[in-house]
């Protein structure tokens, strides 16, 4: 069982109560109040407790207790009847085992206990036990006390030399207790092994109690002498130690509160079972923890709000950017249908200036084609006698001896401005019927605009007058 | 401080499973329809998402269009410019009287001798070739700044005086004036000269 050092141990005995304040410091351990005090009454364990804290008036702290007034003794147990059981169990089974000698009942009791060595069918275990009212009763005073029980234990069976020098040797101790002589076996690297006889020790007979207390032969003996029923005098000098000497008792305890510090002490250490906490402090508890899981929730909300506002402005870039290159793609297609308006817009214009540049250059050459013919055929036989023109139409009077001869010069005006645009018609004649073939004859040619809208003035008289 | 196994549920689990419990519900029934949301609108625009390079290619395309609808428009321009022109107009005053003058000389310069000039005054006498008329209308502009520009010219002088005035006139590059129409009036068959009517486009 793990331990920390106390900060006060309480050893209560038949004969005296004691009460040493410690203070743990660079690695070691010293008393700074010892207290001591004979018990007068008889009272219970729970009020010797209480008048031992009384000593002092400082807190206490941690309060330890090495009483003699529990039962304590070392039992064997079949090692079939082991298998299977838990720490707990074993103890538990312990309990009913000790109920026989302790007399007190197991389900009553407050139990701890240590294993110990055993003969290869049995195993030996150290074991202490008290009521557990009693034990109630001194968490209750130490309480009251502003202090906190750790535990509880038998003040023998201290599993250390108390001659520091032993240490690395074997060493024997016998312990001379109120109801209990105790004997300690130790060896270097083993566990010390631990025999318990349950009666007070008789003066002048208890020696004949020790040989059967030896289990092994050892180099040095060590005597705790504990017990105002014996007096010192009867305990062999070398090795003595007894708890009337204050020395002696600050050392004892110095040495517990060592053992108990490092976590070596392997002793039954009976711990004071879990109070309930009161309806205040569960609710305060209750709170924090609420509260905790509260925070813890909220830094998860706030982790999923994070990343719920980086997916809808992702979403959101990732949308915009879409919508923004469908806009310019549908700016770019009206733009591009422009274009190809503006372009067809442009042939069409050139088109028509090209074609406006070939009907100038056809007009140009209308009347110097006309007039080119009429001087190549104008002779004696064809005489021109007047010309009619209009913008749609010319026409040509004129006399000629024969009749081939105006059809002639209509052939030959044909020939000459079909490529300026303008029709030649057939030539109109008529007889003046002075020479014997008819002739001379007066002819008409009409040269005309095929794109003319209106009939021209001539022709509209030629079909009034027809 | 040590608990008890019934203080660890009371204290410990108890308000734990209270807190998360109540998030887990309110989580699942608020926010998680939320993420889902969320979530799927985040794959749809991830799945929709356009390349950089689809943007790159659009403002590219923006930049070509723009430059070639500005080149087609100053060329549209140009071209409206010479319609109307050639619709006449954008005749120039100042260019018509040098013209004139221009025609004037040619035709004395061959030998005609100018009676009476004016603008073609008559219905009959102030109208373009069909086929002018024609290749003006496509221009989409009303002939009548065209018409306005006829001009009626008499003229005194021989046949080959008029033959050779028109063949000049055929042959500038950038004549004073188009003729289109020309007539000759009944005179004694034995005298050379002969009064003319020509119609000029100017």
């Amino acid at each position: 069982m793990k331990t920390r050092c106390p900060n006060t141990i309480l050893l209560v005995t038949r004969d005296r109560l004691v009460r040493a304040d410690l203070r743990a410091g660079r690695g070691k351990i010293a008393v700074t109040a010892l207290y001591e005090q004979r018990r007068v009454a008889a009272d219970d364990l729970p009020s010797q407790v209480e008048a031992a804290l009384r000593q002092s008036s400082k807190g206490p702290g941690q309060v330890w207790i090495l009483t003699s007034e529990i039962w304590t003794q070392s039992l064997s147990l079949p090692l079939e009847s082991l298998t299977g059981l838990s720490t707990d169990e074993v103890t538990r089974a312990l309990g009913f085992e000790a109920e026989p000698f302790s007399n007190l009942g197991a389900m009553e009791a407050a139990i701890a206990s240590v294993p110990e060595t055993g003969d290869g069918r049995t195993k030996t275990f150290w074991l202490s036990e008290m009521p557990n009212s009693q034990l109630e009763q001194i968490d209750f005073v130490i309480r009251q006390a502003a202090g906190r029980l750790a535990g509880v234990s038998h003040p023998g069976g201290l599993p250390a030399p108390f001659d520091a020098t032993l240490a690395d040797s074997s060493w024997r101790r016998i312990e001379l207790w109120p109801a209990a002589m105790i004997s300690v076996e130790g060896k270097p690297g083993a566990v010390a092994k631990v025999a318990v006889v349950n009666s007070d020790p008789r003066p002048g007979r208890w020696l004949n109690d020790v040989p059967s207390l030896a289990q092994d032969s050892a180099t040095t003996t060590e005597w705790l002498h504990a017990t105002s029923a014996l007096p010192v005098e009867e305990i062999p000098e070398s090795g003595c130690w007894s708890l009337e000497d204050r020395t002696a008792l600050e050392h004892f305890l110095v040495t517990w509160a060592e053992q108990l510090a490092a976590s070596r002490a392997n002793v039954p250490q009976i711990v004071p079972l879990k109070r309930p906490m009161s309806t205040g402090v569960r609710q305060a508890i209750a709170a924090v923890v609420g509260v905790a899981a509260l925070v813890a929730c909220v830094a998860v909300q706030v982790f999923v709000n994070q990343h719920h506002g980086y997916l809808a402005n992702e979403t959101g870039r990732l949308k915009a950017a879409t919508a923004q290159v469908a806009k310019l793609k549908g700016d770019n297609d009206k733009l591009q249908t422009q274009r190809d308006e503006l372009k067809k817009a442009c042939g069409q214009i050139q088109a028509d200036l090209d074609h406006y540049q070939e009907v100038m250059r056809a007009q140009r050459q209308r009347l110097l084609s006309l007039l080119t013919v009429l001087a190549h055929r104008s002779t004696d036989d064809v005489m021109i006698r007047k010309i009619e023109g209009t913008e749609n139409e010319i026409v040509l009077h004129g006399l000629c001896m024969q009749t081939e001869f105006a059809d002639n010069l209509a052939g030959a005006l044909a020939a000459a401005l079909k490529h300026e645009g303008w029709n030649v018609q057939p030539p109109s004649r008529q007889s003046k019927e002075m020479l014997v073939g008819g002739g001379p004859w007066e002819f008409e040619v009409h040269i005309e605009d095929p794109l003319a809208k209106s009939p021209p003035p001539a022709a509209a008289q030629r079909a009034g007058g027809k | 401080m040590k608990l008890t196994d019934r203080e660890k549920i009371v204290v410990l689990l108890a308000p734990l499973a209270i807190v998360l419990g109540g998030y887990g519900w309110w989580y699942n029934v608020f926010q998680r329809p939320k993420m889902q949301t969320a979530e799927r609108d985040y794959e749809a625009a991830v799945a929709a998402q356009v390349k950089p390079l689809d943007m790159l290619e659009q403002q590219t395309r923006k930049k070509l269009l723009d430059r070639e609808l500005d080149a087609i428009k100053k060329q549209k321009a140009q071209l409206d410019s010479l319609a109307a022109t050639a619709a006449g107009h954008e005749a120039d005053p100042v260019r018509r009287i040098e013209a004139e003058k221009q025609l004037g000389d040619l035709l004395r310069r061959h030998g005609l001798q100018l009676v009476e000039e004016g603008l073609a005054a008559q219905a009959s006498q102030n109208k373009l070739p069909g086929s002018l008329a024609e290749a003006v209308g496509r221009f989409g502009k009303p002939t009548t700044a065209r018409t306005a520009q006829v001009r009626r010219l008499r003229l005194s002088g021989t046949f080959m005086n008029v033959l050779a005035a028109v063949r000049e006139l055929a042959a500038l590059e950038a004549p004073p004036g188009v003729p289109i129409s020309l007539s000759m009036s009944e005179a004694d068959s034995q005298a050379d000269y002969r009064t003319w009517t020509l119609l000029v486009l100017m």
